[in-house]
This record gives C-alpha cells, structure tokens and sequence, in this order.
C-alpha cells in the first residue's frame, strides 16, 4: 500500500532534511507512526500522501509511483484515493457541518458531487452521532464533534488509504477514544489501509503494526528548534 | 465552477458585514461619477429647455442671475420691483409680446405668480381640473401645489404677506378655480393669480362693500373676494406706477429682438434686459467647471477606497492561509483556489454592479427632480 526506498526529502526552505531506507506498509493494514518529535513523522506521512514530493527515492502509494508524478497528477490521485485526518481538525469555519464532510467533492475536479454522495454523507454523519448537528457551523461544536466532522471528511471519498496526523492530540479520552472507533469500524468496513501518527501510547494496542520512524528513517538535517517545520 | 462560486458564496455570507460593506463601496464608486453625470446632465437639459423657451426677460437692474432664476425659476419670492409703465412701453413699440409677472408673494410656501392668460400659451399650461381665473382672488394651481398642500379645485389658500401690518386690509385668501395637468417644471410649484390679484395682495387695490372681509378666526381674519363683492375692489393711483417683477417678452423675429436688446444698455435705465439662455450658459460652465473638481475629488476616493479594498481582501486571504493549506492538501488545485478567491471579488463586482446600476436607474428617471431639489 506504502512503499518507500532510498528516498531523500529537505524542505525548500531548508532546515529539515529526511532519509528512508525502506518503509512498507501492507494493504488493508492498520498501523501506527510513533517517534520523538522532529523524527519526521508528519513528513513521512505528507510524502505518502503525495504533498511533497521527494528529492531522490521512491515513493509508492496504492500502487502509483507518486514521486513520478506531477502536482496536478498527485493532487487528484490524493483526493480520489487518499483521506486525510488533521491534528487541529482543519475545518472551514464558514460551512456547515454536511458542507464541511463533503468539502473534497466542491474542491476537487476528479470528484462528482451528486444525490448519492449527499446521501452517504448524511449516513455518515448519523453514524458517528452527528445527524442532529449537520447545518451548524464548526463553531458550535465540541472538540470531539468537531473531529468527528473532520474524520467523515476525510472518509466520504471511500479512499483505500486513510492517513491521519495526530487526531486525538487535542481530544480527552472519551473523544480520543470514540475517533479512532469511527476511524477503526470505517477501515474494517471499507478493507481501508489506516496510518495514524500518534504520540498516545494507550492507543497502540488498537493497530497491528507500531512502527517506529527512527527506525527506519535517519534526520539528515535537524531544525534550530529541534522540530520540522510541520511538527 | 459552481463548487468554487459556492464556497465564495459561503464564504461572503458568514463574513456578510464585511463583504456589505466591500459591495457598498464598490457600488459608491461606480455609481457617483454615473450620478452626478446624470444629474448635472439632465439638469443642464432641464435648464436650458427652461431658458430656451424664455427669449427674453425685462427686470429691475441688479444680478441678472437673480433675475432669471427668480422670473423663469421662481427660485423664491422676488422682492425687487419695476413699473407696469415698462410693460406698458414694450407693447406699445409692438416689437414683440411682453408677459407681466408679479412673484413678490408666496402663499403656504408656494410662489404665487401674478401674470395674464399669455404666460400660460407661452408655458403650453394645459387644465386637469376646474377652470382659468375669470375674477380678483381665483387662482390655478400647479400640480405640484396639489401634492405638497393636499388641496382641490373649492379650497382656499391664504396669501404670506410680511407687511399686512401696514395694509388697512387682512390678508387674502385665493379660492383655486382649477389645477394644471403636471409639467415637470417650475410651474407645477406655482400658484398663478391675474396680476390684478396681486395688487390686490399688495394692497394697491382693496375693497369697502360688507362681506369683503371675512374671517376664519378672530385671530386670522382674511379678505375674501366673492362674486357679490368684487365690483367694490378697485385701485387707487395711477396704473402705470403700479408694480411688476419683471415680464417675458416674446420677440417678433430677431431684428426686434436685436432693438429691444439694445434699448436697454443706457446706464439711466432703471431696468435691464437679459436673454435667459446666456445666463443660464454662464451658470452652467461654472457648474462644468464644478464638476470637474468633483470628479476629480471622486476620482482620487475612488482609488484610495479600490485600494483598501484590495488590502482588505490581501489581509483575508492571509487570514486565511491556514484553510488554503487544508484544501491544497485534500486535493485542491492552485487554480481552485484562485477560483473561489476570484469568486468572491466577483460576487462582490456584480453585487457592487447590481446596485450601482439600480442606484443610476433611479437617479436617470429621477434626474430632473433630484437636479431641481439640489439646485433650488
């Protein structure tokens, strides 16, 4: 599902520079990226998303070579295939809570906003307990929902890989808890392969797989604050 | 397209103080060079039709403007007199067809203008209701009076006389006989009396049968000129002495224009000659001229408000940098995003457009109105 070799990446603006030796992930896997912060982990998980494009290496994402390929080309193939789950929720103040979950059908050209997708949405959100809560704004939510609404965004387009930076960092366990159930039951029912980057050691025992960044990827150039300019 | 024009559309919504006022800007500044052209257009139309159809005007010496304004306008009461020996002395050299005026009076702020049937062809003043003046005391009114007093053909309208005090007799009070079908003029504001009447106002002539005086109160009492009364009002002095504002004269052709013109340059002469049309041409080119300051005035705001508003959406769109960064990652192109940032100040173009153009519509039908409330 991942797949990257002899990649070498350093942000343009300099600072930061990262090396993988080789990190796999299987398909329909659900792993974890634990490390130190400034290890690269959300680097790590921008690149196998198709944000950033390495140097040098290889860089394979459900089987597309997206080191290959040009913005555009990533851009489309992300928002077709790949869900994205942010640490600071990352929704738009000035839609609704549906406006919101279907946001990647109004920002992407590859995506057909239609009846049908209306539809799941909704189901979507009555799943995950936000049937009652689809025209509020963001700011009328909690924390927890407000996740939740970030998670269904990320999960509307069926995407065959669900990456996600921290989603419970700024939750109370409760929350935390019930994302990564949503996060967990969409993956299991869509066969989805789930990458989380977590520090929340109370989480592992909910993935197969916990890899550590440093193991398998080397800092080649560290930050004068000791962290990548994402983390 | 229309995914990028929605979330414009959202976006504007949520932020709708800002994006009002960013349109009502917009819409200030495409619309105050458009209204004030149109203004002073149709205002310019409006006048010079005025002027045009008034060839000549024969007034007390002082400001020809005041003149003009006050004899063809009806700007305000005119307080300055000549003799109706003047009148008198035009129609006897047949050189052209002299109209009296009489506007020293105003009744309920409404000039009443004093004057015979000939002011009324030349004006092409044509009845709505009622009938003309046939006795002292009658009036027609324009339709204007109608409006602004809420009378009818049967009221009574009692004249403003500051100096009644002086005059053995009460103010009169006119009983309209009729009203005017709407002009769009001056006229429509005026109230038109024989220039008999006003003498009568004026105290010049007066009445001594019972019932010539009536009153509506002890305290407001009124003359009131009936049919039974009207043969004890009559006028003591010589006519010729009596009082005029001013006349139109309608000239026979251009060589009698020409003569009138000339008779009157003489610095004994105790009155002038004006032809309307150039004063009003020598008002105009100051109000060209005024213009031009104006629009270079609105020129300058404009450029100072289009650069706060460009500023402003600067400052939004840095403002929001952290949800362009999202939708680049969920998989927005570049061109997405300048897409609903263009759809926003597009919104706002043809939102600002919409009711610059609604604004400049109204101003259009409404320009010779607007023009006269402003200048008058």
């Amino acid at each position: 599902m991942i797949e990257m070799r002899d990649l070498d990446f350093t942000y343009a603006t300099g600072g930061f520079g990262l090396r993988v030796n080789e990190l796999l992930i299987a398909e329909g896997q659900r792993c974890c990226w634990i490390g130190a912060s400034g290890s690269g982990k959300t680097t790590l998980l921008h690149l196998a998303a198709g944000i950033y494009s390495p140097d040098s290496g290889l860089v394979k994402t459900c089987g597309q070579e997206i080191s290959a390929q040009t913005d555009a080309a990533r851009r489309d193939f992300r928002a077709a295939t790949i869900g994205l789950v942010f640490q600071e929720f990352a929704l738009l103040e000035y839609l609704s809570v549906l406006e919101n979950i279907l946001l990647p059908y109004r920002i992407s050209r590859s995506l057909r906003l239609n009846a049908e997708v209306r539809d799941r949405a909704q189901a979507l959100a009555m799943t995950v307990g936000l049937a009652d809560l689809l025209k509020r704004p963001p700011s009328q939510l909690s924390q927890g929902e407000r996740q939740r609404v970030a998670v269904c965004r990320a999960v509307i387009t069926n995407p065959r890989l669900v990456l996600a930076d921290e989603p419970t960092a700024n939750l109370d366990p409760a929350n935390a808890e019930l994302v990564m159930n949503v996060l967990d039951r969409f993956c299991r029912e869509a066969g989805s392969t789930l990458v989380v980057v977590t520090h929340n050691q109370e989480l592992l025992p909910q993935f197969d797989e916990a890899i550590d960044i440093s193991q398998c990827c080397s800092v080649t150039q560290s930050a004068p604050t000791g962290g990548c300019p994402d983390e | 397209m229309n995914d990028s024009f929605f979330l414009a559309w959202r976006y504007l919504q949520h932020h709708r103080v800002t994006s009002l006022v960013l349109i009502a800007s917009l819409s200030l500044i495409i619309y105050l060079p458009a209204a004030m052209q149109v203004i002073v257009a149709s205002g310019e139309r409006h006048f010079r039709w005025r002027a045009d159809s008034t060839p000549l005007v024969i007034g007390p010496r002082g400001s020809s403007l005041d003149l003009v304004l006050g004899s063809v306008y009806f700007d305000k009461p005119y307080a300055q007199v000549t003799r109706y020996q003047q009148f008198k002395r035009v129609k006897e050299q047949q050189l052209g067809t002299p109209i009296p005026l009489h506007l020293k009076f105003a009744a309920r702020n409404c000039q009443v203008v004093g004057t015979t049937s000939d002011y009324l062809r030349l004006r092409n003043l044509d009845l709505e209701k009622g009938r003309h003046w046939d006795l002292l005391g009658e009036c027609v009114i324009g339709a204007g009076v109608v409006d602004r007093l809420d009378v009818a053909v049967g009221d009574w309208i009692p004249v403003s006389m500051p100096t009644a005090f002086l005059l053995d007799s009460p103010p009169l009070r006119l009983q309209i006989v009729g009203t005017f079908a709407r002009t769009e003029t001056p006229d429509d504001d005026a109230i038109f009396v024989d220039l008999d009447t006003t003498w009568v106002i004026e105290g010049v002539g007066h009445g001594h049968a019972q019932g010539a005086q009536h009153g509506s109160s002890e305290a407001a009492p009124y003359t009131t000129i009936t049919r039974e009364n009207v043969k004890s009002f009559h006028f003591h002095g010589n006519r010729d002495e009596f009082p005029i504002t001013a006349m139109i004269v309608i000239p026979d052709s251009t060589r009698a224009q020409t003569i009138l013109l000339g008779q009157y340059f003489s610095p004994d002469e105790t009155v002038q000659i004006v032809r309307p049309r150039d004063v009003m041409d020598s008002l105009l080119n100051r109000v060209v001229m005024i213009r031009s300051y104006l629009v270079a005035i609105i020129a300058v705001i404009s450029c100072v408000t289009l650069l706060t508003m460009a500023l402003v959406i600067v400052l939004s769109i840095r403002l929001r940098h952290a949800e362009i960064v999202t939708m680049t990652k969920i998989g927005c192109s570049r061109g997405g995003i300048w897409l609903i940032l263009g759809g926003q100040i597009i919104i706002i173009t043809i939102a600002g457009g919409f009711v610059a153009t609604t604004l400049a519509i109204a101003t259009n039908a409404y320009g010779p109105e607007l023009a006269r409330l402003l200048i008058f």
